[in-house]
């Protein structure tokens, strides 16, 4: 809404044009948007197909416990990905998808444990149970503008944490519920390692495919224009609530599901570390910010490296000079400081940046690779409130009208607020 | 059992407490457009400050308190000099930051200090007691100090010309503009305020209940809760708010489950989403 | 087409002045999309220059440029000072005050807040012009403890250029300010205009209604897609037969 206080009116014929000179433009851009699915294969599906055979074939010579640590990780990949679907794309950002983890997660273990179901049934349960979640939570949320969903969901995993101590007998509490039975299981603990690693990792791979098909399709478009500007979405004749609430609820379903396939192997458990606590969403946002946010294959690559990294750096015993601080106890600083660095000189994340690299090493203009569902998504998960001109990136030459039109509406579009104490 | 009048003054006290750290979100919220999730630091910093000079190095009280109030405050100004304002007009980057930043000081303040709680010396000792209840002189130093910050607040924001341009700012951003209001000056003003307050309400943590490496994340997880009932960026009603949830909080603490006291204002909030997102006294929310 | 005789010939006569405002091959653009293409314009010292068009034409654009609000290619230079190199905010310290189409008030603050802020910039000599601001429009010292959001739209005007006034203006940049208003209103703020001018301030009018733009400017501009079409006197504009068919309906 513009700062524009309301007429009590001299003549009927009072409506004020609202943006003024160019209305248009911002439309023009969106349906572009929405009907050219422009695609290429780009660096980014090399470096995934080249990692995914990698993966395949890498239990022929790997330790069991890398194959639990890699099922882990590609767990969490898939919780990257399904954050990546709502906060990457439509840019409403979930400081919170432990939430969902924890429903999907700890409802399926529940029913495997308590109710008896099978795991696969139970799986199916904790999925629906994260999409119920996500719609009771997305539907009041996203149906506003504003920081309101990014509030609610930063501080949801720590509502939900609270209440499973409170009822700790069905919960279990801090140390989290006992392990239900795998999913797929062998003869050998060897062979039932190796056979979760593969589901894993082909889990991993449909949900990307899933996903990237979603996020490509004329729907994903829709996304990643929200993301640009709601208003000029809403502005078409499209409800943005309405696909917000779409996006959170498939992300919802992904990560529910995966949480709720993880607690049925061997790498994972429903306990509050592996899926709720407030480090694991924001564990989930460092990596696909560092793989590259709004691309799903950033959060895929990004998941399992930013898993295995970590994993690594927490076994450094080595101190930090001066501070006595051993670098295993502050792995998650030294991420976050990376990730801020990241933020502010490599927007891209990992994988922009190696594109970046690689096609200003074959002179090409390297905006045109980025857009995959649009652009720098981080650079431009932004604003519906205010809205920058000052464009100071001097490579960012891409089409994205964010340039000087942005002003007027930065600067209008405020919400009038009650500010004055009287 | 406690009895009902010493949880009222109890909740009244911690309320205006709360009142401090929502009414520093409040102000950068309406003022920049943005929230900032670093906001917990100033209060962990405003408890440590005081905890660090007055029982590690043995300064008088006094000076930590004034140390409580300032290094939270630099720390703000410092917060949105170097970090913010770079990406001012991206309110979810902002967001992203502040809450690494938030991280980053709650895993340093844990490393340096550990996890257990401190607490910091009353700014005066005693009790007193009334209508059957016992109450510390301190809280009831800390309950008229905040609201008295409260009045002063309102004092500047309302005859001075300063505090008007931070209002005015809050109300139009680019009608300010227009009448040659410096946007990164107002900011500056409001992000030392934020940033001092939040400190106060740290140093009136600490000596009431303790300090710990968590406080600011919890003050915040019932700040937000506040601001947004509040109306976001109304001052009148965030004060309204803090005291409802203050409430609840004292009340949940001293006749229910304790660990609830922080689920349900999170819950209460969903609610407020659902039935009255404009807030006690919001003016209006796009929907 | 260069009817700007009037003006040229003041400022001849004083000795060539430096026009107040002075604009050159000024381009605006939004993304692709051109807004303004090689505008030039000037506003010599008291006069009052007009830019009609239809809406959409880039006229808002060439205002917030000016005042600094939106960045440009090409020059613009107000009092001989490139504008692009000051802050907005600078501009009004120097007395180049735009006032918005949008009109952004203050909306929950009272109009004397409002006149107030409005002299957030200068030094002295505020408490005088908010008489003269009161003065020019009665009807905001009647209602100078109301809030500016429950005024009418007219009154939100006065208040709008009341405000602005109180920033001191030197040149003063009016963006539509007659969009929408009752005639009665149009009356009061045809009045205060003239009074403006006469206390020496040049403005720059960016007006839809042609023919409030024609009974107050001294010269006039053309803006149609981005681009300056036709410039002239009022006479010689009513003379026009483009003009007439378009702009004055026959």
């Amino acid at each position: 809404m513009p700062d524009q206080p309301t007429d009590a009116s001299d003549t009927p014929t009072e409506a004020p044009e609202q943006a003024p000179d160019t209305p248009e433009q911002p439309m023009t851009g969106i349906r572009e948007r929405l009907q050219f699915a422009r695609e290429s294969i780009s660096l980014r599906h090399v470096i995934a197909v080249v990692a995914f055979v990698a993966l395949a074939l890498l239990p022929f010579e790997a330790e069991p416990i890398l194959m639990l640590k890699l099922t882990a990780a590609f767990y969490f990949a898939m919780f990257a990905m399904s954050w990546d679907v709502v906060s990457g794309y439509t840019g409403e950002l979930s400081f919170g998808h432990s939430f969902l983890f924890g429903i999907g997660g700890y409802g399926a273990a529940l029913m495997t444990l308590e109710v008896g179901t099978s795991p696969a049934v139970s799986i199916a349960v904790g999925t629906l149970a994260a999409m119920v979640g996500g719609l009771v939570i997305g539907a009041p949320a996203l149906r506003l503008k504003g920081p309101y969903f990014a509030i609610i969901t930063f501080l949801l995993p720590t509502a939900l944490l609270d209440f499973f101590i409170v009822y700790k007998d069905v919960f279990g509490g801090e140390l989290g519920l006992s392990s239900p039975d795998y999913l797929v299981s062998a003869e050998t603990q060897l062979t039932t390692i190796a056979a979760n690693y593969y589901l894993a990792l082909a889990v991993l791979a449909v949900l990307f495919v899933l996903l990237y098909l979603v996020t490509r399709s004329n729907t994903g478009k829709i996304f990643t224009a929200i993301r640009e500007s709601e208003d000029a979405v809403g502005s078409v004749g499209i409800n943005p609530a309405k696909f917000k609430i779409f996006a959170f609820v498939l992300s919802a379903g992904v990560g529910g599901f995966a949480a709720a396939m993880f607690v049925h192997t061997p790498a994972g458990s429903p306990n509050p570390t592996q899926l709720l606590a407030v480090t694991v969403s924001i564990n989930v946002l460092l990596a696909t910010i560092f793989g590259g946010i709004g691309t799903i294959s950033g959060a895929a690559l990004g998941g399992v490296l930013f898993y295995m990294v970590r994993d690594w750096l927490s076994d450094i015993t080595t101190e930090i000079p001066l501070l006595g601080i051993e670098f295993g106890d502050v792995d998650l600083v030294i991420f976050s400081l990376v990730i801020l660095a990241i933020i502010y000189f490599l927007p891209g994340g990992i994988l922009g940046g190696i594109e970046r690299l690689v096609s200003t090493a074959r002179g090409e203009e390297p905006d045109r690779v980025m857009a995959d569902g649009g652009g720098r998504p981080l650079e431009r998960i932004v604003d519906r409130y205010r809205r920058s001109f000052a464009n100071e990136d001097g490579d960012d030459t891409n089409s994205e009208p964010r340039s000087a039109n942005d002003d007027p509406e930065r600067v209008r579009e405020r919400r009038p607020e009650d500010g004055e104490p009287r | 059992m406690v009895s009902l009048l010493s949880v009222v003054i109890n909740a009244l006290v911690l309320s205006a407490i709360f009142a401090l750290v929502a009414l520093g979100l409040t102000l950068i919220f309406s003022v920049a457009g943005v929230f900032n999730l670093a906001h917990g630091v100033n209060v962990t910093l405003g408890a440590f400050t005081a905890w660090y000079v007055a029982t590690v190095l043995g300064l008088s009280i006094w000076i930590a308190a004034i140390l409580s109030i300032l290094v939270p405050a630099v720390f703000s100004v410092v917060l949105y000099k170097g970090m913010v304002q770079a990406i001012e007009n991206r309110p979810m980057t902002v967001m992203t930051v502040t809450l690494l930043i938030e991280l980053i000081s709650e895993y340093l303040i844990r490393e340096l200090i550990g996890l257990q709680s401190r607490s910091v010396p009353a700014l005066f000792p005693g009790v007193v007691r009334f209508g059957g209840a016992t109450l510390t002189v301190n809280r009831i130093i800390a309950f008229f100090t905040a609201w008295a910050l409260v009045a002063v607040l309102f004092v500047v924001f309302d005859r001075t010309k300063q505090g008007k341009a931070v209002i005015a700012t809050s109300m139009s951003e680019r009608g300010s503009a227009l009448v040659g209001i410096d946007k990164s000056r107002v900011q500056l003003y409001t992000w030392f305020a934020a940033g001092a307050l939040a400190g106060i309400a740290g140093l009136f943590f600490g000596s009431i209940r303790t300090a710990s490496w968590d406080m600011g994340l919890n003050s915040l997880v019932i700040a937000f809760p506040i601001v947004v009932l509040g109306g976001m960026g109304s001052i009148r009603g965030t004060l309204i708010a803090a005291n409802i949830f203050g409430f609840l909080n004292v009340f949940i603490l001293s006749y229910w489950e304790p660990t609830l006291a922080r689920t349900v204002p999170i819950i209460a909030l969903i609610l407020i989403l659902l039935v009255r997102p404009e807030g006690l006294l919001g003016r209006e929310v796009a929907a | 087409m260069s009817a700007d005789t009037t003006s040229t010939e003041r400022a001849d006569a004083e000795g060539r002045v430096e026009p107040v405002l002075a604009i050159s091959e000024m381009r605006v653009s939004y993304g692709r999309v051109k807004a303004l293409d090689g505008i030039d314009l000037h506003v010599d010292e008291g006069e009052i220059v007009s830019v009609i068009g239809p809406n959409g034409a880039g006229k808002s654009s060439l205002a917030e440029a000016v005042a600094g609000f939106v960045p440009y290619d090409g020059n613009v230079t107000y009092r001989g000072a490139e504008v692009a190199t000051h802050a907005s905010e600078e501009l009004v310290a120097e007395g180049l005050v735009l006032c918005t189409e949008t009109r952004d008030l203050f909306p929950y603050m009272s109009v004397a807040d409002n006149l107030e802020l409005g002299a957030y910039r200068v030094r002295s000599g505020a408490q005088e012009r908010l008489e003269y601001v009161y003065d020019l429009f009665p009807r905001l010292r009647e209602r100078r403890q109301q809030d500016a959001e429950t005024m009418s739209g007219g009154e939100q005007q006065m208040l709008a250029i009341g405000r602005a006034l109180m920033s001191d203006p030197d040149l003063l940049l009016l963006d539509e300010p007659t969009l929408g208003l009752a005639p009665v209103i149009l009356d009061d703020i045809s009045d205060a205009l003239d009074e403006i001018r006469d206390r020496g301030v040049s403005i720059l009018l960016c007006e839809q209604n042609v023919t409030f733009a024609m009974n107050h400017a001294d010269r006039i501009y053309l803006l149609e897609n981005g681009e300056i079409r036709r410039e002239g006197t009022p006479a010689t504009m009513r003379g026009d037969d483009y003009i007439r068919e378009v702009y004055l309906g026959g």
